[in-house]
């Protein structure tokens, strides 16, 4: 027993030398992508997509830096997330996307099922392209964030007006139950609420 | 819990300053509204907005009692001095009051235009209880004079 316990540490020290773990991300990222280097951590994109940026480029559009993730939802439980998107904006403020979308259902059972399985993701993706996991990480962590509001369960709406709801929605871009809330606490004053889910 | 505030024991109320962050907190929030009920105005029309839960009633009241705004002109163009003379504030004061416990904010400080053809602009704006915002805006909602914002907003 005592002489597996003592080789077992050294085993472990291995895969954690420095070396390993800093070298792809500190280097230079080439322009030409025959060169990149297995498990640097720039996304790769097919040559379609990446010809379609460049013309995006050309519109004028100006590159969003320090996007981690992007999510969209779509109906209340559903969510569309792109990790580490590519943004760009354009002049009149819209803005454009590219990355792989991810389907995210947030009213599956439970966080822990969901964390589990973007861990597994991550460990397929991590042999693909390094430097994936601490991308799923911040989207386990955006996940999180995400959830709680969904936690209230069912909403009660009495005495407020759908449209009302949705316009406080709309303008504020938030949750129906953040407006729900905003709109009850401001006792059905609309610019209030909005004012309160925006702030 | 109790919510009793003590004075402090050299409060003079006749000599008491404004705090000036809080001062300035307030004209945050009131350019804020400003710009919430202007973005509101370019997405919806006027006239098929509501503001509050009880735009209908503050509107009869309105008009009952100030009836000379029934006229869609007097609307478009407020007089400030009027509104703002003795008599007008006193007028003012009494309406005011009703909605102390059915108006959340009732008396806060918010920017309404003087004229419902311009938009907010320092000499356009004047700044006036909630309550009078309200009953403005939502009688010019009424009235179609806010229209002319969405339609802007839309026009291309």
């Amino acid at each position: 027993m005592s002489t597996e316990e003592a080789q077992q540490p050294r085993i472990e020290e291995l895969p954690d030398s420095p070396e390993a773990e800093s070298a792809p991300e500190t280097q230079e990222i080439p322009n030409d992508d025959s060169t990149i280097p297995e498990g640097s951590s720039i996304a790769i994109h097919s040559r379609n997509a990446k010809k379609a940026m460049q013309a995006v480029q050309k519109l004028g559009l100006k590159k969003v830096d320090g996007i981690l993730r992007l999510v969209m939802r779509r109906s209340r439980t559903i969510l569309f997330t792109i990790s580490r998107p590519e943004v760009y904006q354009t002049p009149a403020g819209g803005y454009i996307v590219f990355g792989e979308i991810r389907v995210e259902d947030l009213g599956a059972p439970n966080m822990q099922n969901m964390q589990a399985a973007a861990a597994a993701a991550a460990a397929q993706q991590g042999a693909g392209e390094g430097g994936a996991p601490d991308v799923l990480a911040d989207a386990a962590e955006g996940l999180k964030i995400q959830e709680e509001p969904e936690e209230e369960g069912e909403i009660d709406e009495t005495g407020l007006s759908g449209e009302d709801i949705e316009t406080v929605m709309g303008q504020a871009n938030c949750s129906r139950a953040k407006a729900v809330k905003a709109l009850k606490s401001n006792d059905g004053d609309i610019v209030s609420a909005i004012m309160e889910c925006t702030a | 819990m109790s919510s009793q505030v003590t004075v402090p024991a050299d409060f003079d109320p006749e000599n008491a300053q404004n705090i000036e962050d809080l001062e300035k907190q307030f004209a945050v929030k009131a350019v804020l509204h400003a710009q919430t009920f202007w973005n509101l105005l370019e997405k919806k029309k006027g006239s098929e907005m509501k503001l509050t839960k009880m735009d209908d009633q503050l509107l009869e009241d309105f008009i009952k009692t100030f009836p000379k705004y029934a006229d869609p002109k007097e609307l478009s163009n407020i007089s400030e001095d009027e509104m703002k003379s003795p008599e007008g504030k006193k007028q003012w004061r009494e309406f005011m009051n009703r909605y102390e416990k059915t108006l959340n904010d009732y008396n806060f400080g918010t920017l309404l235009r003087k004229s419902a053809s311009d938009e907010y602009a320092e000499e356009t704006t004047i700044f006036v209880p909630r309550v009078q915002f309200l009953v403005f805006e939502i009688a010019r909602n009424r009235n179609k004079l806010n229209d002319w914002i969405y339609e802007e907003a839309h026009k291309q």
